[in-house]
């Protein structure tokens, strides 16, 4: 008891620098967690999103920002493609499903993008639904149905008419049945479709014929294949043999590549946080180290009470121990924070726990410190045996 | 049983760096008894009280020492520490006290270590504190009620007062005490010397305490009272000690 109450007294004769360590210590777990945590959620979004999808398809792009915009709303939509090139596709023997994608239509300046409940699946979309499932697909209750993206919630109301009006259409006003109504809200994704509007494709088309709107386009379709392993013969055939040019792209493939570089960032993050907590490892040793000549005189006082070399290196290793037990106790109260602050910012990180694989940097760390740390807790004990 | 000599030393030659600090033919000293080893600065006091107490028994380079029957430059390491723990009350010059302990906790710090003090402690007073209250009373402190605060918080002659109180708690077998009173005032060191005395007689413990105060040019009356007076000079034919 005696001794635990010394050491508390020894960390407090050193409170401002072992406070100071302790914090960068804790610092720098917050870091890997949050950091491992962000790698983790998208690296487990991307797959998830990736395999539900085995094609994009759209006029000729770059794959790269074909593949961003279609699973994860980023970049300009691609060129167009007219209908019939969807329609053909999705009739070839090799396809279980395709899902067409528009996002040409405007309302109050913000993209109505028009596809089916496949694309809303695939993209793990979900929505606040306030009149309640529909009969077709697995999301819109019919035609006419409209999901409102998060950070429109506040301007539309359920049940409300959204008049839909392409670049060259008139209002809804002037068309009174080229109207959608509100039927939930889409839960936060924290890309650029919080601000979409989503409507059923064959709702638009319904509206654009009625609107004598002649161009029937989309931007690009995701497909599903009945079976992966077709996946080359069918790209290869749609991209050098199908009359339209087109660009064909697997998911997999460009993710995997977009993985590679968002690895290499990921490491060097991991790299510097890893210093950080080694440079907090090193405080607090260097700390035990200087007031090591300080304490001489107290081994040898404890020694004529009694203690044994053991108890007294039990002493100088409990000090550091302490240290990081609180540091990663601070730690995780910093990382849990940083995911409550990241989850409005960056969504993705809500989706998943951070699995247990990924406190492997922390043990490492916290096995790296008690090496330090066990070094002075040797010399003590050979310092103790001496006196 | 307590052996009936506390310190035996023979023919005892003892090399720090490349100084001798002891070179001692003979010391015995009886248990029970009461001896005061007067000498000048560098004489070599605190150089036997630190062997004795087994601190610098890898530097002897021939001889025998024994304390309460132990052979001290043999003995093991756990054994050392039991010895320590449970048999010998010590008063340093330099380093009295843990300087971030409170005043109480380091009185208590033997009771800490040794079971066996901690009993005797309770025996003599129903609890430990009792027995730090009652020896601080007699050391003369003013209000022995506040010792929570930080040793070093005190004055250095209150700091060796509780490091007095500290190697007499819990009635250890042998009391080494080096300068105990260097910090006090004519008034302090009486009742240091008179508390060692009545204590050591009390419980029938050996009491070995230097000083390099001369009565004759000090005036010190403490220093009457013990049962023998060894002058460091004439038991040390060693060269300088490093103290």
């Amino acid at each position: 008891m005696v001794i635990l109450k010394m050491m508390g007294t020894s960390l407090g004769q050193r409170a401002g620098r072992a406070s100071l360590s302790v914090l960068a210590l804790a610092f720098s777990f917050a870091l890997l967690l949050v950091i491992s945590h962000i790698h983790e959620a998208v690296r487990s979004y991307a797959t998830q999103v990736s395999s539900e999808a085995d094609l994009v398809i759209s006029a000729p792009t770059q794959p790269m920002h074909l593949v961003l915009y279609s699973l994860f709303g980023i970049g300009t939509p691609p060129p167009v493609l007219p209908w019939s090139v969807y329609e053909d596709i999705a009739a070839l023997a090799e396809v279980e499903w395709a899902a067409p994608v528009s996002a040409n239509e405007r309302h109050e300046g913000h993209t109505v993008t028009a596809s089916t409940g496949h694309y809303l699946d695939t993209l793990q979309l979900q929505a606040v639904n306030f009149i309640g499932r529909s009969e077709m697909g697995t999301t819109f209750r019919n035609e006419r149905s409209a999901f409102i993206g998060a950070d429109l919630g506040h301007l539309y109301h359920p049940g409300e008419v959204l008049p839909i009006a392409s670049e060259l259409s008139l209002s809804a006003d002037d068309v009174p049945d080229s109207a959608f109504i509100v039927q939930g809200v889409l839960v936060e994704t924290g890309t650029s479709l919080d601000k979409n509007i989503l409507v059923p494709i064959e709702g638009l088309r319904t509206i654009r014929r009625a609107q004598g709107i002649s161009s029937d386009v989309i931007n690009f379709m995701l497909i599903k294949l009945h079976d992966r392993r077709s996946l080359a013969g069918v790209q290869q055939r749609l991209q050098e043999a199908y009359p339209v040019p087109l660009a064909v792209v697997d998911p997999v493939i460009e993710l995997a590549r977009l993985g590679y570089y968002e690895r290499i960032l990921n490491k060097v993050f991991m790299a510097m946080s890893f210093i950080i907590g080694l440079l907090s490892l090193m405080m607090i040793f260097f700390n035990l180290a200087a007031a090591f000549t300080e304490r001489r005189d107290e081994v040898e006082l404890l020694r004529m009470v009694g203690a044994r070399p053991w108890q007294l290196a039990g002493l100088t290793l409990a000090e550091p121990l302490l240290q990081m037990v609180l540091a990663l106790f601070s730690g995780s109260v910093f990382y849990k924070l940083c995911t409550l602050f990241l989850g409005r910012w960056i969504p993705l990180v809500n989706r998943i726990d951070l699995p247990v694989e990924q406190l492997f940097w922390l043990l490492l760390l916290f096995l790296l410190g008690f090496g330090l740390a066990c070094l002075p807790a040797w010399r003590m004990y050979g310092v103790s045996k001496k006196t | 049983m307590v052996p009936s000599q506390a310190v035996a030393v023979h023919d005892l030659a003892q090399r720090i760096g490349a100084s001798e600090v002891l070179r001692i033919s003979e010391l015995v000293i009886n248990s029970g008894e009461i001896v005061c080893i007067r000498g000048r600065n560098g004489s070599g006091k605190t150089a036997l009280l630190r062997l004795l107490m087994g601190l610098s028994r890898h530097d002897c380079l021939s001889g025998e020492v024994s304390v309460l029957g132990q052979d001290i430059r043999r003995i093991g390491l756990s054994d050392l520490a039991r010895l320590r723990a449970d048999a010998i009350g010590f008063v340093f010059q330099h380093f009295p006290l843990v300087p971030h302990l409170s005043a109480v906790d380091n009185i208590l710090l033997p009771c800490y270590f040794s079971t066996r003090r901690k009993s005797e402690a309770q025996k003599r007073a129903e609890s430990v504190a009792n027995d730090a209250f009652r020896l601080i009373r007699k050391l003369s402190l003013q209000d022995p009620s506040r010792l929570a605060k930080k040793a070093s918080e005190y004055s250095a002659g209150q700091q060796q007062r509780f490091a007095i109180a500290r190697a007499l708690i819990g009635k250890p077998s042998l009391v080494l005490a080096d300068e105990p009173a260097s910090a006090m005032d004519s008034h302090g060191k009486r009742a240091v010397y008179q508390l060692l005395q009545e204590e050591c007689r009390a419980t029938g413990a050996t009491l070995i305490c230097t000083t390099h105060d001369d009565p004759a040019i000090d005036g010190v009356n403490g220093l009457d009272g013990f049962d023998r007076y060894l002058d460091m000079g004439d038991l040390n034919q060693a060269g300088v000690s490093p103290w």
